[in-house]
């Protein structure tokens, strides 16, 4: 009798378990496994999930198909060689470990003018144009400092590296140390955006590893379409 | 006075005048170019509305039923209200939340009065760009 009793207890609180699970499960996920996730934004805790009302439409600014090319063309998806491109499940991913570990930054590569309506939630914003400088600009080296990289002590009088001067090891111009450099994924407004882009060829001119570079093409129309948390910085 | 290469001469002086000029024209051209590229982008981001307010005008379009309840349950009170903010748009929450607890309540009573959702949310944008 006390066993039915126990077992008849186990069930209602089964039931019950149930029941809270189907009343806070989402409609719209992200993914079968993946309802949303959670990360930091200017220091608050953000999660980033779908617009749940499946008859929401895009309006707005990124409603729009066209505008004028040049200068906003359509971008191809290999950004540059050795730069992995990638979509919403491996941004999200990527956010879940190397954003939310810090070995990992997402940046909205736009002008401060664009960031401002809105971001990507864990995007941190620093403008293409400071990647166009050279590496005696305090706007540049501020930047590098925040991707891990550093400026290379000067070489000493007997001639540098002494390892490359041997031929041991090889030559690198770079002025920058990027021993510690993190992974970066950068994105801009879409596929018509040249901004993130332009950013990574000059973060690949100024020697940063491209294996270490992501570039989420679909950027901020992509991520409106699905109906993706956004962020007013 | 002629450019000369072992002797031979090779350029006169308007030939040369020609090339620096050209030069000078393309870093011109490509300098310009650039601005022109920043003055596009700048005029596009100033067509663009603020994207939640984008957004927020799609969510009133919820199934109307269900929307109205939850409306009067937010209603009640205002921690009613920020579970319902938290359900409802935990980006703009974000920001609700570092607002101080007299704008917290403006943003309760414009809710109040409006039973808008997107007035509030708006209003939590404004209060917050007033801040800065």
């Amino acid at each position: 009798m006390r066993t039915k009793h126990i077992k008849f207890k186990l069930f209602i609180l089964l039931c019950l378990k149930l029941l809270a699970f189907n009343t806070y499960a989402l409609d719209v996920n992200i993914s079968k496994e993946m309802a949303s996730i959670e990360v930091i934004h200017n220091g608050a805790p953000v999660t980033i999930q779908r617009i749940q009302n499946q008859s929401n439409i895009l309006t707005g600014g990124f409603a729009r198909t066209s505008r004028k090319c040049p200068p906003f063309c359509i971008q191809p998806m290999q950004v540059a060689t050795g730069v992995t491109s990638v979509a919403e499940i491996e941004v999200l991913k990527f956010m879940q470990s190397k954003l939310n570990n810090g070995t990992g930054l997402v940046i909205d590569a736009r002008t401060p003018d664009w960031h401002k309506k809105g971001t990507i939630p864990g995007s941190i914003n620093i403008p293409f144009t400071v990647f166009d400088h050279s590496e005696y600009h305090p706007q540049l080296r501020d930047a590098m400092s925040k991707l891990g990289v550093k400026l290379k002590p000067k070489g000493n009088s007997l001639g540098g590296d002494l390892l490359v001067n041997l031929g041991l090891k090889e030559d690198n111009k770079s002025p920058w140390d990027f021993s510690a450099a993190k992974d970066i994924l950068l994105w801009c407004n879409g596929m018509w955006c040249g901004q993130s882009p332009r950013a990574i060829r000059n973060l690949l001119k100024q020697g940063y590893p491209a294996n270490k570079i992501y570039y989420y093409r679909g950027g901020m129309q992509s991520w409106q379409i699905l109906g993706l948390t956004i962020v007013i910085p | 006075m002629k450019a000369c290469y072992f002797g031979y001469r090779i350029l006169g002086n308007k030939q040369i005048l020609t090339i620096l000029l050209t030069f000078a024209l393309s870093v011109f051209i490509e300098i310009t170019h650039a601005d022109d590229y920043l003055d596009a982008l700048h005029d596009e981001a100033g067509k663009l509305e603020y994207l939640d307010e984008s957004r927020s005008s799609n969510t009133i379009s919820t199934g109307k039923t269900q929307l109205t309840q939850e409306i009067q349950q937010a209603l009640k009170n205002i921690n009613e209200f920020e579970k319902y903010f938290k359900k409802k748009d935990s980006a703009t929450l974000a920001i609700y939340i570092r607002l101080s607890t007299q704008e917290r309540l403006r943003i309760y009573h414009r809710f109040k009065s409006s039973k808008d959702f997107s007035l509030a949310k708006k209003m939590t944008i404004d209060l917050y760009n007033q801040r800065q």
